[in-house]
């Protein structure tokens, strides 16, 4: 029997993805376990095994597609075996419905689930050929037959409007403008910070910090923990031990707002904002709060690093309690992020400027540094965000206390 | 449908569109009132489609019986009452007119006997042996069908010369009879008359009978006619119609250059149908009127806001259940709903041995619209059931378009395909591809699997050819 090479599912939210490279020509034989193909999500790259010992058939997709999860994309096939034609078209078609008749929690690894769904979208047999051919999403298509079922007309009236909106005006100058293909990251980024900007209201904190004692801490620990993880110590791994004790004197903040009701968070979980090509990951490290600085500085560089190849795992970008956003190595003094959902606030840190402040009735020169926490208004308010960021104040005045 | 304001519908025309479309207005909330000059049922009741149908099937039955031996079954004795035929005939007409009037008193639709005209955009007169009333209506539908048409030609005015009505209420058979006219009607009356004894010429003006069907169906049917023995000039020019002293005609004609005279007892003039549309106030009323058909939109609204037209009255195919879709889309129109009109999936049916139904697009239009197309015809001739009723005569033939296989026309040639088309209908209103009649199980032995051995023609190949 030949095997199916599917498209993988590696994340709930994941319906399609993007075939990067094959990595395997068709004809030539595979182990089980030998990567085929890298695939490009709305978060990672990922390669995908070969489910079996064999020969891998022709591409029934090829680099650049963007494929829906649990599609064929290829076979493993033993001698003397042929693609099984039918089957593949068969599955294609009810795939169409599939992703329709959205069905969560599906295990994308075996392809019996993707086989399953009947016909069930209301579109006509050419309307959802046209679509996948297309890649048109049939959910955005208005049907304008019986009961909103989606005739071939408004497929095609979509494609028409489609192409118009991205139709460059042919002038003189002949390109003005120029159409940039969207990534998968750069459309995930677009929908969840417009989702959080448009549903959630926020708020905005601002403190102004002095850094002095913590710059003298980095200092006295940097060599001590360059010898343990032979790792270079950042503020940002100061910043996260100091976010995690402030998440643990105020537990009240590590909560998310659900229409269901409020969830709290029984782990101190930390997300950082990664800058990476076109775009931004935000990786979370793992319970902080019971980490040492040493253990933080290697999960940050190991996070970072894996982020900037691409090779983060879907589920090392969720469970945060609130994420950090740095741009002060940017020479940003003060910014006002946008809170990661489903989390409930976001801080916002700028860069360290030697300021005059005054001290016991004296103008001193300290290093300042603005501190903003975004807040999700639905489930917090002025009083804990106020505390937090006090406590947050206080630890990097006084770095002793984060013994 | 609580929700509908409750309003005054009149309906002009009690044929199929007109009858339908009141039902559905009432089924919707209105208040309906149909108004019929003649007979509940229209043309279709009482003197279409049921009384030609069920001339067809009495001519069907002797032709049975006339070839029984080769069922294995000996009749001795036969023989036409074609009086008995009428009576049967007269019988279900009432039948189904009875059916309508039952369907309106159901329907607690008013029904008024009389000729109605319009008077002001929403303003009805309707005149009965000189009397006359005047309803008023929120909206109006149209639906008063058509007319047997006619062409210029010296002597064919002349009452001796019968219509397709006239026809229909023979008392006794004529000897010989010459049909003007090689459309869906004329060949229809054609083939009864010749089965039952009637010795038939068909003069049709164009290249082909049935020149709006796909060519491969009308020259086929063209050959099965002339074997039964009907005489078909095509390509033929009617000159003129001589009606003499003994009550014969003599119908002179050009065909190929060449003058004929055929002399036979009737002729019937059978050149199509017009909308019956004349001196009923429309134009006064500003109701816009192209070529003889009234003006409407894909909602069935004429010119003028609020009233409806449908059916044989705004032309194109003129059948029955095109008028009872139309019918349908306006009431709901009228009621407020949103309803599109549908000409996509009209079925086109002929009642001929072997009939023909076809729907969507002919091998020709198919290739004018699309970039590239498909063509598979399966012949019954290949088909079990086909050999089990002795009737192997045509073949289903499916057009699709090449890019996504959307099935956009199927032509069918047998027995029984009138009753067959009703599949395809819908694969082309689902926009169907070939695929999903592929992967219908279609039972056995059936004439229908016919269509599913055409269609696997289109990927990969048939099976039992």
């Amino acid at each position: 029997m030949p095997v199916e090479v599917i498209l993988p599912k590696i994340d709930e939210a994941m319906t399609e993805g993007k075939i990067l490279e094959w990595l395997v020509k068709g004809g030539e034989e595979v182990e089980a376990g030998t990567i085929l193909f890298t695939l490009e999500t709305e978060k990672v790259t990922w390669e995908v095994e070969s489910p079996a010992a064999g020969i891998l058939s022709k591409h029934l997709a090829e680099a650049g597609d963007v494929i829906k999860v649990g599609k064929i994309v290829a076979y493993i096939l033993h001698a003397g075996e042929e693609i099984p034609q039918t089957q593949e078209d068969k599955t294609s078609s009810d795939q169409e419905s599939d992703r329709e008749t959205t069905d969560d929690g599906k295990d994308a690894g075996t392809p019996v689930h993707v086989m399953s769904p009947s016909n069930k979208m209301k579109a006509s047999p050419i309307a959802k050929k046209i679509a996948r051919d297309h890649h048109i999403d049939l959910t955005s298509v208005t049907g304008t037959g019986p009961d909103g079922r989606i005739k071939k007309i408004d497929v095609m009236n979509y494609l028409e409007r489609e192409k118009k909106s991205i139709e460059i005006p042919q002038g003189e100058e002949k390109r003005s403008t120029e159409y940039i293909e969207l990534s998968s990251m750069r459309k995930t980024i677009a929908r969840r910070m417009t989702e959080s900007f448009q549903s959630v209201p926020h708020f905005f904190l601002t403190v102004e910090i002095d850094t002095g004692e913590l710059k003298k801490a980095k200092e006295k620990l940097a060599k001590n923990i360059e010898d343990i993880t032979s790792k270079r110590l950042t503020y940002t791994d100061l910043f996260i031990k100091i976010v995690s004790k402030s998440v643990e004197n105020n537990p009240d903040i590590n909560v998310q707002w659900t229409d269901d009701g409020v969830v709290r968070l029984n782990e101190i979980n930390i997300g950082i904002a990664v800058n990476v090509d076109n775009g931004l990951v935000v990786p979370v490290l793992r319970e902080t709060s019971k980490k040492s600085l040493a253990e933080i500085t290697l999960d940050r560089f190991d996070l970072v690093e894996r982020a900037r190849d691409g090779k983060l795992l879907p589920n090392e970008m969720k469970g945060g309690s609130l994420t950090i956003s740095n741009l002060g190595m940017y020479g940003i003094d003060h910014l006002c992020p946008i809170i990661n959902p489903p989390e409930s606030c976001i801080l916002g840190i700028g860069q360290t400027v030697e300021r005059p402040v005054s001290q016991d009735g004296e103008i001193v020169i300290r290093p300042i540094t603005k501190f903003t926490l975004s807040i999700d208004h639905r489930v917090l308010d002025g009083a804990i965000g106020s505390s937090f960021l006090q406590s947050i104040r206080m630890l990097t005045e006084n770095p002793l206390l984060l013994i | 449908m609580s929700d509908q304001v409750s309003k005054d519908i009149i309906i002009i025309g009690g044929g199929p569109g007109g009858y339908v479309s009141a039902i559905q207005a009432a089924q919707l909330g209105a208040h309906v009132t149909i108004i019929e000059k003649e007979n509940l049922g229209g043309t279709c009741v009482n003197k279409g489609c049921i009384p030609t149908k069920v001339l067809v099937h009495s001519a069907g039955v002797l032709r049975d019986i006339q070839h029984s031996t080769d069922f294995g079954i000996n009749v001795s004795d036969c023989s036409v009452d074609f009086a008995a035929v009428q009576a049967r005939k007269n019988k279900i007409v009432k039948q189904s007119r009875d059916g309508v009037s039952y369907l309106m008193r159901k329907n607690k639709i008013h029904v008024i006997k009389g000729k109605a005209s319009l008077i002001e955009p929403k303003k009805v007169r309707v005149t009965d042996n000189g009397k006359s009333e005047t309803l008023e209506a929120d909206n109006i539908i149209i639906a008063t069908g058509s007319q047997a048409g006619s062409i210029n030609v010296e002597g064919l005015n002349h009452e001796a010369v019968l219509t397709s009505d006239e026809v229909l209420n023979l008392e006794s058979l004529p000897e010989s009879i010459v049909i003007i006219g090689g459309g869906v009607i004329g060949l229809e009356f054609a083939q009864v008359l010749q089965r039952f004894g009637v010795s038939v010429t068909v003069i049709e003006m164009m290249d082909h009978i049935i020149p709006t069907e796909d060519d491969e169906v009308t020259k086929q049917l063209e050959k099965a006619l002339s074997k039964e023995g009907i005489a078909v000039f095509t390509h033929a020019q009617v000159k003129k119609v001589e009606i003499l002293e003994r009550g014969n005609s003599k119908v002179i004609f050009d065909v190929n250059s060449e003058t004929k005279t055929i002399e036979s007892e009737k002729v019937m003039l059978a050149v199509g149908r017009r909308p019956a549309i004349k001196n009923m106030g429309l134009e006064d009323v500003g109701v816009r009127i192209d070529k003889g058909c009234i003006v409407v939109d894909e909602y069935m609204r004429t010119s003028v806001p609020g009233i409806y037209a449908i059916g044989d009255a705004v032309g194109g195919v003129m059948l029955a259940h095109k008028a009872m879709s139309e019918g349908r889309c306006a009431a709901k129109n009228a009621m407020g709903l949103k309803n599109i009109r549908n000409l996509k999936s009209v079925p086109r049916c002929i009642w001929t041995s072997p009939e023909v139904a076809s729907v969507g697009l002919t091998e020709k239009e198919a290739r004018n619209l699309h970039e590239s197309i498909e063509i598979s015809t399966f012949p019954f001739s290949a088909n079990g059931k086909s050999r089990i009723i002795n009737d192997t005569n045509g073949f289903v033939k499916v057009v699709a378009e090449t890019k996504y296989g959307e099935i956009v026309g199927v032509h069918i040639l047998g027995a029984h395909a009138t009753e067959l088309i009703a599949e395809l209908s819908l694969a082309i209103q689902m926009e169907a591809s070939f695929q999903e009649i592929n992967e219908t199980i279609h039972p056995h032995p059936t004439l229908s699997e016919a269509i599913l051995e055409a269609s696997l023609g289109l990927e990969g190949g048939m099976f039992h050819i």
